[in-house]
């Protein structure tokens, strides 16, 4: 599924134009984005929980040369689903 | 942010909009995305990440609290994988 199939399923249950529709999903996306940069976290209920981790710098291995290497403290996004979600994804057969 | 927030930050862009209607397309872009990883779809979002499934074999597992052994079955989760933007952007001050 890609930005297009989301904006394809908003538009045939609301019947607003393609430009307009395309435009709320991508501000949404947007919003979310800038959020996350600000360090905030984001939560939407029945969905799930993004936010923003820091990680300490550790050892790590290059898995082809077998060569060690830093891996620097950094920043990542890491995404909890909802109870929701994870019922929704399990429940399926 | 929650997801109230978030309905409140896209009605400000968009004024052309009713706030119902706005709220309305939220819960349709996570019903659509929901429904796509219940059918073990990925979604993918150019310059924000993709989310995908996870499948885990059952394993025996214990109960970290009372030391008991409990049976997990087959699971799946949601993976989320920021795009390079995000990523690059998280640590870059």
């Amino acid at each position: 599924m890609t930005k297009a199939d989301i904006i394809s399923a908003v538009q045939q249950k609301m019947g607003f134009s393609r430009r307009l529709t395309s435009e709320v999903v991508d501000d949404l996306f947007e919003i979310i984005k800038k959020t996350l940069l600000n360090g905030e976290s984001v939560k939407i209920s029945g969905f799930g929980n993004l936010e923003v981790r820091e990680k300490n710098a550790r050892r790590g291995r290059n898995p082809r040369t077998g060569e060690e290497i830093t891996i620097s403290a950094r920043k990542v996004l890491r995404f909890k689903p909802s109870q929701v979600l994870r019922k929704a994804i399990n429940n399926r057969s | 942010m929650v997801k109230r927030e978030l309905i409140a930050a896209l009605a400000r862009e968009h004024k052309d909009l009713k706030a119902r209607d706005i709220e309305y397309m939220v819960s349709l872009i996570f019903e659509a995305a929901t429904r796509a990883l219940v059918q073990g779809e990925k979604i993918e979002l150019r310059g924000f990440g993709s989310f995908h499934i996870r499948e885990y074999a059952p394993r025996e597992a214990r109960n970290p609290g009372t030391g008991e052994t409990v049976n997990l079955g087959h699971r799946r989760s949601v993976l989320f994988k920021a795009g390079k933007d995000i990523k690059k952007r998280l640590n870059d001050n």
